[in-house]
């Protein structure tokens, strides 16, 4: 009895327990609970409302934008206004766990989805994100349709979520509501946030702020604590058409914080130390409106503000005037709307909103009432006009804003030799210092600078500082200035150069090209790795990147959009291009949720990007019918895509093997484990990183590519790590087709085609092309990789017959000889010739070895070497088997390797590894510590600066493969020099 | 890290010992125990344990804390060990503690100022309490981190001598409720911990004490109330140096609050009077296995005690 007292205290407990606890929503995870409906206080009225709830089947395959992702078992739910689909439970996309996170956002009818995902985040750690199990529609029509979705954190059990989104008749956007409950013993540290994965070239995010709108701190995942900001609201801007403008608005909260990116922005909740038990609940409202510009958006945003907090907002509006303008303003004028007065600093203005205007020239803003304003009117990257307006109370227009006077242009390329006119892309390059200084632009700080600049470099032609010409002509807008114009075929066509000064009375030119006789016969040209707006990171409409494969003259594109199948087939045959132009769906896979851990490092990883090829397009399915590809090794993802193909003969081919880490994501696979290309790769798993690249825990080993890239992208900045890597590989015995590729998402970022592979294949491009012939041609190491050298070898062996380069072995004689051509466009400088044995230069030709073309404009002077060398001349192992590779171009860049090898706590300044990582970057002709940038441990590896001097070989050149070198490689020769019909690999000593 | 703390702290016992290694000094002023002498000694010089009335007079060393070490890593003290005799004390503290998982990307350092305080009815029962007058966390993962500052938890509870054997043992039994009184978040969290205390007097300079509980905390509010129940094991032994300062060493054992097997750690506590009834106490505990995040929790408390 005298522990009376204690059991009636333990009682009153219980009873606390039972009783207190209210239960809202689904915070006390109750069997059946429903998320509360969010933002209670907002409301519309409209006529004739509606709302549509439905679970997607398969013949419901139609793409409603550029970036839409929806497939059959999504949900959709959507009203008169809006259509919005959440990922059904197991169809995974990107950063999402396993489905439950919002794929598409678009205007009914005006097919604008322009977001990849938009998810809810607690931070961007992987276990930030929600895992997602149960989805439940709730029809509660006619008052609104729903779905809820409940999880966890990924992998964090203790931490459910409930998520809400709802949409109600004549709204301009979605309600979403999520509910989140702490229910591990430790504090977290949550930032509550819709996770909007823009992932560069895409739509960009605005926010308003002191020097903000689209200028946002930039950040590295260890910086990224000191980005976070408040705003009233997040829009965004979009880069290309069809145009949707989102916008942000917390219910729950006065403002909404996150930080901003062109690949991730995040907008949410004050980041908030979470105890144990303790919940966090956040509401808001994303909209969806059309319209080129973050106006769009950031005008609902403020009207959504108004009803939820009274906040007054007035209407600018104004139109924009541009002399001699062609119809309509296309993205290349732009008007920004800043709170602040004529004193108030640049940095200390506050961007509101931005706007394009429409096609005669209007433009509307809601912005705060009682504020004064300054309006900026960029023009071709820009600010061309700026005017202050006293406190704004009432709805006001602004006037007419006078635009300086552009150039009206039209060109027209045809064939030199039969007159057609031709698919090609134009390059305009400032001629002089006032031009090129006055003709610079960017998109308001954003996306890089241009000379000229003609439109967003993401987006359309024209893009930046090029143009496509369809069918042999293109007009378009310019500024005026003294510019040269480069009309550009491909590395096998002439180039034609015009240099003219556009005024306001505009003009018309003319080029003519010409088809040259280099490329081997019997090959088929091919880009193995390019993308387009089906990828998350590229907004070049499918009509533009198809145009841009004919505009360089490729035989065949490989679609190889991130995570999903894409077919352009369609878009070919609506050009009337299916007889001379090919495509192969494939898919690039793209690893986003980091797990995998080596030997010695802490940090989860990723196993980087593959492509695989054929694949069948299936629409209504998730990713396109692409392989799940999370938290797979390598040879689990083959083993995926085994099932997949639509050939017996696929193409499995290792991205960019050496590329760095983007977002925490490796890129790579290699560089991802760290491997060290100075010690042999083990026969099997042994506990190293190289175990790990060769091991197998399925049918195929994570090695077990059939290609990897060699030359990836126009600039090919990373060449020398990627030509080290395979050459490592390669000695190693592993055969893996060296592969050049542009890896390009739009106009600008690289040019398709270049570089490319020059592919030994029975078949042709049109009705008749056989992939399987392609990729027999490819497995086989029947292939030139080259952005313009084209360079023709064979070897004889001991019968004195000469064998083509490629897997094969070859049994050398005593008498055994390299036949040797190299041919390039005049245009294209040959100025080294290489051959590679083992991975060492034995052998290079160079000064009066090759022949120079008078006329780089020309047709004429195309072979610049043309000889036979006797394997005596290679410096071949005695005895023993040897590969060797032919080279041709410029001299390579002086590279190093500084240390870029593993490194971590107990190795904080990395190994070598045997891979270049740093250039050299002073110039002093040697690679040290000093090359090395500041804070970094190694690197950069920046491609020599474009010359500047019109004398200088790679001149012309680098106007039009923009930022690289000439380069071609050819596979290599296997040499079975101790004639045991096999190839004994030479290691990695044997360099 | 853990481990080369709880290494010094171990290697600096004896050597405190032997520093302050009394005279082979005369025992009780006024209990006869084996070996006493008649004579009288003066105050300064009383032996540190003395014998008197309930058995709580034994031990009883003005300004020189007792019992179990009171640290661990729950909300206020519980999951702490209580004495087993009733005191009058007052006092203040502050109690830090870190997590500090590199692996999983997660640190926490906590840091809490406390009002602690008993009344002694009498030797055999008193009412205690402890107030986290302010807590504060900061929290990092990977990328972001954010701290929080509230008041915390309140804790009120009573012990009770019910069981007393030979010249040196006593059993009681404790219980305390914890308090929603933390503002940290809108869930209110309360619990309560019934157990029994031990104590037993080996020597005059060593005596040895044990606590057990079990504790049941749940929140209220909106969200789920998730209740964790946990039981706490604890064993240790005091000596005192000298009248004035003395050490002791914890073994705790904890279960059932973060999984079925939270952790064995150690605790090891240095006890100083520094004047009259002021006493000072610097504590760490330390987990060493289980499934416990905390690497370490340090302990300082000044307290005034009713002679």
């Amino acid at each position: 009895m005298r522990h009376t007292w204690m059991v009636a205290a333990l009682a009153l407990v219980g009873a606390a327990v039972a009783g207190c606890s209210k239960g809202e929503g689904c915070l006390g995870d109750a069997a059946g609970c429903r998320v509360e409906t969010p933002c209670k206080s907002l409301s519309w009225t409209c006529e004739g409302g509606s709302l549509e709830l439905k679970v997607l089947a398969r013949e419901d395959e139609a793409r409603p934008g550029l970036d839409a992702l929806s497939s059959a078992g999504d949900v959709q739910i959507g009203n008169d206004q809006v259509v919005a689909v959440i990922a059904a439970i197991g169809n995974q996309n990107f950063l999402d766990p396993n489905g439950g996170g919002l794929l598409d956002l678009y205007n009914r009818g005006k097919d604008n989805d322009s977001i990849n995902q938009v998810l809810t985040v607690t931070g961007i750690l992987p276990g930030d994100s929600v895992r997602y199990t149960k989805l439940e529609i709730l029809d509660e029509r006619p008052a609104r349709v729903a779905v809820q979705v409940s999880g966890t954190l990924d992998g964090r059990p203790d931490h459910k979520v409930y998520t809400r989104y709802e949409v109600r008749p004549c709204e301009p956007g979605i309600r979403i509501r999520t509910e989140i409950v702490n229910g591990a013993p430790d504090n977290a540290m949550w930032a509550l946030s819709d996770g909007f994965y823009w992932s560069k070239r895409e739509p960009l995010p605005f926010t308003p702020g002191e020097g903000v709108g689209f200028n946002h701190p930039s950040f590295n995942l260890l910086t990224i604590n000191g980005a976070y900001r408040t705003a009233p609201f997040l829009a965004s801007t979009p880069v290309t058409d069809p145009a949707a403008s989102y916008a942000l608005v917390a219910c729950n909260q006065q403002v909404i914080e996150g930080f901003q990116s062109d690949v991730v922005s995040t907008g949410g909740l004050v980041r908030t130390v979470v105890p144990p038990r303790g919940y966090q609940v956040y509401e808001r409202f994303l909209g969806v409106a059309a319209g080129r510009d973050a106006a769009a958006g950031a005008s609902l945003a403020q009207e959504v503000r108004g009803k939820l907090f009274g906040e007054k907002t007035v209407v600018l509006s104004g139109k924009v005037e541009a002399p001699a303008s062609l119809a309509g303003s296309g993205f290349r004028t732009s008007v920004l709307v800043l709170e602040g007065t004529a004193e108030t600093p640049a940095e200390k203005r506050v961007p509101w909103s931005q706007a394009v205007p429409g096609e005669d020239g209007a433009f509307r803003v809601r912005v705060p009432a009682g504020k004064p304003w300054v309006v900026e009117v960029h023009h071709f990257g820009k600010k061309s006009v700026e005017r202050v307006f006293d406190a704004v109370n009432a709805d006001a227009d602004l006037g007419t804003f006078t635009l300086p006077a552009t150039a009206k242009v039209r060109l027209e390329v045809s064939d030199t030799l039969s007159g057609a006119w031709l698919d090609s892309e134009v390059f305009l390059v400032a001629a002089d210092d006032a031009t090129r200084t006055g003709a610079a632009g960017t998109f308001h700080g954003q996306m890089g600078s241009c000379s000229p600049w003609l439109g967003p470099p993401p987006g359309a032609s024209p893009a930046c500082n090029r143009v496509l010409v369809r069918s042999g002509v293109a007009e378009f807008e310019a500024p005026l200035g003294k510019f040269h114009l480069y009309a550009f075929k491909g590395p096998f066509w002439t180039l034609a150069r015009r240099t003219e000064t556009f005024t306001p009375a505009g003009g018309t030119y003319a080029f003519r090209l010409r088809e040259l006789a280099v490329q081997p016969q019997g090959t088929i040209t091919a880009d193995l790795h390019v993308h387009g707006a089906a990828s998350f990171d590229s907004s070049l409409p499918d009509r533009d990147r198809v145009l841009s494969f004919a505009a360089t003259d490729l035989d065949v594109a490989v679609a190889t959009d991130h995570d999903v199948v894409y077919d352009y087939s369609t878009v070919v045959a609506e050009l009337g291009l299916q007889q001379k132009l090919s495509t192969v769906t494939g898919v690039e896979t793209t690893a986003h949720i980091p797990w995998f851990k080596i030997p010695g490092s802490d940090f989860p990883l990723v196993i980087g990007h593959y492509n695989f090829w054929p694949l069948a397009y299936q629409p209504w399915l998730p990713r396109n019918g692409g392989p799940y590809d999370e938290q797979l090794e390598p040879g689990e993802l083959f083993d995926r895509a085994d099932t997949l193909y639509t050939s017996s003969v696929p193409v499995v081919q290792l991205n960019h093997p050496w590329a760095e880490a983007e977002f925490g994501r490796d890129l790579g696979f290699p560089r991802a484990l760290g491997l060290n290309a100075l010690q042999d790769l083990p026969a099997k798993d042994d506990g190293t990183v190289g175990g790990m690249y060769v091991r197998a825990r399925g049918k195929n080993a994570n090695n077990a590519h059939h290609a990897q890239e060699v030359m990836n992208g126009t600039e090919n900045d990373l060449l020398p790590a990627y030509r080290a890597f395979w050459f490592y590989t390669l000695s190693q015995g592993q055969l893996s087709t060296g592969t050049a590729n542009s890896d390009s998402h739009g106009l600008v970022d690289n040019t398709v085609g270049v570089p490319r592979n020059v592919v030994f294949a029975d078949t042709a491009p049109g009705t008749g092309f056989e992939v399987d012939r392609l990729n027999e041609g490819i497995r086989a190491g029947r292939v030139l990789g080259t952005n313009g050298p084209v360079i023709t070898a064979e070897l004889s062996d001991k019968d004195g017959t000469f064998r083509p380069y490629g897997f094969t072995p070859v049994q050398p004689g005593s008498g055994s000889a390299l036949r040797l051509k190299v041919s390039a466009a005049p245009w294209v400088p040959v100025e080294e010739i290489r051959v590679v044995v083992n991975g060492a230069v034995t052998k290079t030709f160079s000064g009066a070895d090759l022949q120079r073309p008078g006329d780089a404009f020309g047709w004429e002077g195309l072979v610049r070497f043309d000889r036979e060398i006797p394997l005596s001349e290679l410096a071949l192992p005695a005895g023993r088997d040897a590969w060797v590779v032919v080279e041709a171009g410029a001299p390579l860049p002086v590279v190093g390797d500084v240390g870029g090898g593993f490194s971590s706590e107990t190795v904080p300044h990395g190994t070598k590894d045997g891979i270049p990582d740093t250039a050299d970057n002073d110039g002093d002709g040697a690679v040290t510590e000093k090359d090395v940038a500041t804070g970094a441990k190694v690197g950069p590896m920046r491609p020599p600066p474009p010359p500047q001097d019109e004398a200088h070989p790679q001149f012309h050149f680098s106007q039009v493969v923009t930022g690289g070198y000439p380069f071609a490689f050819t596979n290599p020769f296997i040499l079975d020099a101790d004639g045991n019909g096999r190839f004994d690999a030479p290691g990695a000593e044997s360099k | 890290m853990r481990h080369l703390l709880l290494s010094a702290a171990l290697a600096s016992l004896p050597a405190l010992a032997e520093e302050a290694a009394p005279p082979a000094a005369p025992v009780a002023e006024t209990v006869a125990t084996t070996d006493s002498t008649p004579a009288p000694v003066p105050p300064a010089e009383r032996a540190p344990f003395a014998a008197s009335g309930e058995g709580c007079e034994v031990g009883r060393a003005a300004g020189l804390p007792e019992g179990p070490v009171p640290l661990a890593w729950y909300e206020a003290d519980v999951g702490t060990g209580r004495r087993t005799c009733g005191r009058t004390e007052f006092g203040v503290g502050t109690r830090l503690r870190a997590i500090i998982d590199t692996p999983g990307f997660y640190g926490n350092i906590g840091a809490s100022a406390l009002l602690f305080g008993s009344y002694a009815f009498s030797p055999r029962t008193e009412l205690f309490g402890t107030l986290e007058a302010y807590d504060f966390q900061f929290v990092q993962n990977a990328t972001l981190q954010g701290t929080a500052g509230t008041l915390g938890q309140l804790t009120v509870g009573a012990t009770h001598q019910v069981f007393r054997y030979g010249q040196g043992g006593i059993v009681s039994a404790t219980a305390r409720l914890m308090l929603p009184t933390a503002l940290s978040s809108p869930t209110r969290t309360v619990g309560g911990e019934v157990g029994a205390a031990w104590s037993h007097r080996f020597s005059d300079r060593l005596r040895f004490h044990g606590f057990g509980s079990v504790d049941l905390t749940a929140g209220l509010g909106a969200a789920a109330p998730l209740p964790r129940v946990g039981v706490h094991l604890n064993g240790g032994a005091e000596y005192v140096v000298c009248s004035g300062f003395s050490a002791v060493l914890d073994g705790n054992l904890h279960f059932g609050r973060r999984a079925l097997f939270d952790t064995f750690a150690p605790a090891l506590g240095l006890r100083a009077r520094l004047w009259r009834g002021l006493g000072l106490e610097l504590a760490a505990a330390l987990p060493l296995v289980g499934a416990e995040r905390t690497d370490a929790s340090l302990g300082l408390r000044l307290a005034w005690r009713a002679e």
